[in-house]
C-alpha cells in the first residue's frame, strides 16, 4: 500500500478539519454537503424533486419571485396556510431572523432534565443568543433581560447572551425551558414539590405558524422577531 | 548597672539569636511541596515507607493497574474497563518525598513540546458563578512565592529586628528617668473616655495581632507543636476572633480620630523633636519641645489610624472575596493586609515599649489618666504650660516639705 | 511510580459537559460547587476551543504551599487531596490556584467561606478508604479501586485524558502527529513545569 493510501486510511472524515473534502466537492461544482444530486423523483410529494422555498416569515422579500412558498392547501379537512401568510411583509416590524435549537444539557420540553440538579446547574437560565452588532443597536448588554416579540403577537422575556456565535441578523433560542409565560413566573402553578430547578420562557410560545407540507410538522426553526431591552 | 539595662541586654541577646535563626532559615528556604502520603496494596506493611516503584511480589502495583487503564484511552473504540476492581489504600509516610517532587519537575521540563506558555486565559462558561470563565491565572504562583517568602520571613525579620533595636536601646540607655524626679503632684492627661477607648482599641489590636500571626505563622511555628488538628482548631478560632475584634478596633480608631486628630497634626516642633530623637539619646535635661503629643506619638497615631483604615479596606476585600476585586486585586489585598498588619505590630511593639518599660511615668497617662508634673514639664512642656493655665493647681497629695 | 495528570485535548472537546455532569453525579456534589467545568475560548469565532478544567494536581502545588493550616497534601502518585476537618475556609488556596479549582459553599467570608471542596482525582480524602465518611465528605474513591477519574472515562470524544502522565502525554503527541495540529496541553506548563515565578 502506498504512503498516500496509508495516510488516507488514517484520516477520519468526522474529525478532519483540513477542509480537503470540501474543496474537492466545490471544485467539482457540488455543494460540500450532501451529494448535490437528487437521487429520486417522489411523484406524490408537493415538490417531486426538492426545491428551495422561502419560509413563511422571511426578511428576504426579493427571493419570493423565484422561491415563493406553496398556495394555501387543504388536505381532507385540514387547512394549511402558506402563501396567504408569506405575502404579508412583517420584516419591517420584525427585522431579525429567529431560530431555535437544542442545548446539550437538556432534552425535549425540559421538565424531566431541568429537574435533575446535575444538569440544571449548567444551564440555569433561559436565554436568547444575539449578535454583538444587533445588541449594540438595541442597547442590550450581556445578561440583561430582553423582550422578544414575534409577528403573531407573542412576547417572551429572556436573558440576552451577546455572542458572535450567531451571525448579525439572527437570534437563537433554546427550546427546553418552560414555567414562564410571557414574562410571568408560573412556578406557583406546579404541584407541591414538582417545580424543576430551572424555569424559563418556552421558545415555542414565540415561534410562529407553519407546517411541513407532507408531515405537517410545526415550523420551529425559522421565523422573524424583534428585540428590545426589558 | 540598673536592672533595666541588664534585662535589656538579655533580651537583646535572645532576639539577636532569633534574628540569626530567621536569617539562616530564609537563606536556606526551599518552598517545594512534596508528597507525604503513599498509596499501595492493602498488604503493604503498616507505617511503611516502601521505596518508590517497588511492589510486593505477586500484588499488582498502583502504577501497573492505573497505567494499563490509562492506555485504554488511546484506543478510541475500546471503552471496556479492564480486569476486576483492585483494592488500594492511602497511608501516611513517603520516604523520599522531596526527591520524588524534584523528579516530577524534571519530567515535566522534558515534555517541553507539550507546554504552552503560562498566560491569563479567559473564556465563556455556561455557569453563572464568579470566576467560572477564568481558565488560567498563573500569577497565583507568584502570589504564593510573595506570601511564603518575603512576607513571612520579612515579617518575622521586622518584628525581631524592631524588638532587638529596642532591647539594645534599653541596654545602652536604660530606662528614661524623670530628670527632676517625681514631684508627687499630678495633672490630668487623658480622661475616662480617652482611656477606655484606648484600652478597647488596644485589646482588640492585641487579639487581631495574635490571631493574624497565627494565620501567617501557624504552619511553620505551631504545626510542629500542636499538630494538624490542633492547628485547624486554633486557626479556625483565630479567623473568627480576628474578624470579630475588627469591629471594636475600627470603632476605636474612629473615636481616636475624633478625639485626637487635631492635636496630632504635624507641626514644626515635630521636626525638631525627631531631629533630637526626643532627647532620648543623651542626658541633656532640656528635652525638645512638644505639645500634647510629641512626634513619636504622632507617628503612632497616624500609623494606627491610616494603617487601620488600610487594613480595614483590605480586610473587607478578603471577607467578601471577588465582590469588588478580581484575582489580581484579591492577591494584592491579601499581601497588603499582611504587610500593613506586620508593620502595625512592629509599631505597637515600640509603642508598648516606650509606654511601659521604656520611660518612667509614661504608663500613668493611660492608666490612671494623671501624670506627674515633672514628667509633663519635661516631655510635653507646651502642653503642660497650656493646661496649668486652664486648670487650677490641684496637688494629688499634700505638698512635701522641701528636701 | 506513575504520576497522575489530566490532559484536555482542546481540539477535541465539544463542550458537551459530560465530564462536569459525571463528576457531579459520581460524588453527589451539591449545587453551587462545581469541581470540573468547561470553559470556551474565542466563543463564536474561528479558533474557538473548549477546555475542561478542574484541579490539575500540580507539581509543587501552590494551594498546598499557601494553606495556613497545611490541610492540603500530595500523594506519591501526584494526586493533591485535602482535609475538610481542618480547613478554615480562608480562600488562600483559591488565590494561589492558577485554575480556580477550589470551590466554597459560601461566597462571603463572614467567619469562613465553608469547607473547601475540589476535584480529588476520584481519590477520596483522609478518611478511611471507602468508608461512609469518605464518601460523604469527598466523594467516591475510584483510584483505590484501580480505576481512573470518572470525568475522563466518560468523555464523549476522549478529549479529556487522565492517568499516568507519561502515557497520556504520549497519546496526545501521537494524536497531534497523526492529525497534524495541536496547540499543546492547556495548563501543563503552569501545573507541572517549574514555573514558580511566572513573571520572572
Amino acid at each position: 500500500m502506498s504512503e498516500a493510501q496509508q495516510r488516507l486510511r488514517e484520516i477520519n472524515w468526522k474529525t478532519d478539519l483540513s477542509g480537503g473534502i470540501q474543496r474537492v466537492a466545490i471544485a467539482h461544482g457540488l455543494a460540500p454537503f450532501g451529494n448535490g444530486k437528487a437521487r429520486c423523483n417522489v411523484w406524490n410529494y408537493p415538490d417531486p424533486v426538492p426545491k428551495h422555498r422561502e419560509p413563511l416569515y422571511t426578511p428576504r422579500r426579493d427571493l419570493l419571485t423565484q422561491y415563493r412558498t406553496y398556495d394555501d392547501k387543504r388536505h381532507w379537512r385540514l387547512p394549511a396556510l402558506f402563501w396567504s401568510i408569506q405575502q404579508k411583509d412583517f420584516s419591517t416590524q420584525f427585522p431579525l431572523v429567529l431560530t431555535s435549537g437544542r442545548l446539550v444539557e437538556f432534552e425535549g420540553g425540559g421538565d424531566e432534565t431541568r429537574a435533575i440538579a446535575w444538569l440544571a446547574e449548567f444551564q440555569q437560565q433561559m436565554f436568547a443568543e444575539i449578535n454583538p452588532a444587533d445588541a449594540q443597536r438595541a442597547g442590550i448588554s450581556n445578561g440583561a433581560f430582553i423582550w422578544l416579540a414575534t409577528p403573531e403577537g407573542a412576547r417572551v422575556k429572556v436573558a440576552a447572551l451577546i455572542t458572535p456565535r450567531v451571525g448579525p441578523g439572527t437570534v437563537f433560542m433554546p427550546f427546553h425551558f418552560a414555567g414562564w409565560w410571557q414574562g410571568k413566573d408560573l412556578s406557583s402553578r406546579y404541584p407541591q414539590g414538582t417545580v424543576p430547578y430551572v424555569l424559563g420562557e418556552s421558545a415555542n410560545t414565540a415561534t410562529t405558524y407553519g407546517y411541513d407540507p407532507v408531515t405537517y410538522m410545526q415550523e420551529t426553526k425559522t421565523t422573524l422577531c424583534q428585540i428590545e431591552r426589558a | 548597672m540598673s536592672p533595666y539595662r541588664i534585662g535589656g541586654g538579655i533580651a537583646a541577646l535572645v532576639l539577636a539569636v532569633l534574628l540569626v535563626v530567621v536569617t539562616v532559615q530564609w537563606l536556606r528556604y526551599s518552598d517545594l511541596v512534596w508528597p507525604t502520603v503513599s498509596i499501595g496494596p492493602t498488604t503493604q506493611p503498616s507505617g511503611s515507607s516502601a521505596t518508590v516503584g517497588q511492589s510486593t511480589a505477586s500484588e499488582p502495583s498502583v502504577t501497573d493497574v492505573l497505567a494499563e487503564r490509562t492506555r485504554l484511552q488511546a484506543d478510541e473504540a475500546n471503552r471496556k474497563p479492564s480486569g476486576e476492581n483492585e483494592n488500594f489504600v492511602f497511608q501516611r509516610g513517603v520516604s523520599n518525598g522531596d526527591s520524588i517532587a524534584r523528579e516530577w519537575l524534571q519530567q515535566a521540563a522534558e515534555q517541553h513540546e507539550l507546554l504552552t506558555p503560562p498566560r491569563d486565559v479567559s473564556g465563556l462558561s455556561s455557569l453563572p458563578y464568579r470566576n467560572a470563565d477564568r481558565l488560567e491565572q498563573p500569577e497565583g504562583r507568584d502570589w504564593r512565592s510573595e506570601h511564603n517568602s518575603p512576607v513571612r520571613f520579612g515579617g518575622s525579620w521586622l518584628i525581631f529586628g524592631i524588638s532587638l533595636a529596642l532591647a539594645l536601646f534599653l541596654f545602652a540607655r536604660g530606662r528614661i528617668q524623670i530628670v527632676e524626679g517625681r514631684s508627687g503632684e499630678t495633672v490630668p492627661r487623658f480622661n475616662a473616655i480617652e482611656r477606655a477607648n484606648h484600652w478597647m482599641t488596644a485589646s482588640a489590636f492585641i487579639i487581631m495581632g495574635l490571631t493574624g500571626l497565627v494565620i501567617l505563622y501557624g504552619k511553620p511555628l505551631l504545626l510542629p507543636l500542636i499538630g494538624e488538628h490542633g492547628l485547624g482548631r486554633v486557626a479556625w478560632w483565630s479567623a473568627w476572633l480576628h474578624m470579630s475584634a475588627a469591629v471594636p478596633f475600627v470603632l476605636g480608631i474612629l473615636v481616636m480620630a475624633v478625639l485626637w486628630l487635631r492635636e496630632n497634626l504635624i507641626t514644626r516642633l515635630d521636626l525638631e523633636w525627631l531631629r533630637r530623637f526626643g532627647g532620648f539619646l543623651n542626658d541633656d535635661p532640656h528635652k525638645p519641645s512638644a505639645d500634647r503629643f510629641n512626634a513619636g506619638q504622632k507617628l503612632v497615631f497616624w500609623g494606627v489610624f491610616l494603617g487601620g483604615l488600610a487594613a480595614l479596606a483590605s480586610g473587607l476585600a478578603l471577607m467578601f472575596p471577588f465582590h469588588w476585586l478580581g484575582y489580581h486585586g484579591m492577591q494584592w489585598a491579601q499581601l497588603m493586609h499582611a504587610i500593613v498588619g506586620l508593620l502595625m505590630v512592629a509599631l505597637i511593639i515600640g509603642h508598648i515599649y516606650i509606654g511601659t518599660v521604656g520611660m518612667e511615668g509614661a504608663v500613668d497617662a493611660m492608666w490612671s489618666g494623671r501624670v506627674d508634673r515633672n514628667w509633663a514639664k519635661e516631655h510635653h512642656d507646651r502642653w503642660y504650660a497650656r493646661i496649668i493655665n486652664e486648670w487650677p493647681r490641684r496637688p494629688s497629695r499634700p505638698a512635701t516639705p522641701a528636701e | 511510580m506513575a504520576r497522575m495528570k489530566f490532559l484536555c485535548d482542546a481540539d477535541r472537546c465539544i463542550e458537551c459537559n459530560a465530564c462536569s455532569v459525571a463528576c457531579k453525579n459520581e460524588h453527589q456534589v451539591p449545587w453551587g460547587i462545581v469541581r470540573r467545568r468547561v470553559v470556551t475560548i474565542n466563543d463564536g469565532q474561528p479558533g474557538e476551543k473548549s477546555v475542561s478544567i478542574a484541579c490539575m494536581h500540580c507539581n509543587d502545588a501552590p494551594c498546598a504551599a499557601v494553606c495556613p493550616v497545611s490541610c492540603i497534601y500530595q500523594t506519591d502518585i501526584g494526586v493533591v487531596l485535602h482535609n475538610k476537618d481542618t480547613c478554615i475556609g480562608c480562600g488562600y488556596c483559591f488565590y494561589a490556584c492558577p485554575f480556580g479549582a477550589p470551590q466554597f459553599p459560601r461566597t462571603s467570608n463572614f467567619g469562613t467561606r465553608g469547607k473547601m471542596d475540589k476535584c480529588t482525582y476520584c481519590a477520596g480524602g483522609p478518611e478511611v478508604t471507602h468508608s461512609d465518611a469518605e464518601r460523604s465528605k469527598y466523594g467516591q474513591n475510584r483510584i483505590a479501586e484501580g480505576k481512573l477519574p470518572i470525568c475522563a472515562e466518560m468523555c464523549s470524544t476522549r478529549s479529556l485524558l487522565a492517568g499516568d502522565g507519561e502515557i497520556i502525554a504520549q497519546i496526545y503527541k501521537e494524536r497531534v502527529a497523526r492529525r497534524g495540529y495541536g496547540e499543546g496541553a492547556p495548563g501543563w506548563s503552569t501545573a507541572y513545569a517549574d514555573k514558580r515565578n511566572v513573571r520572572s
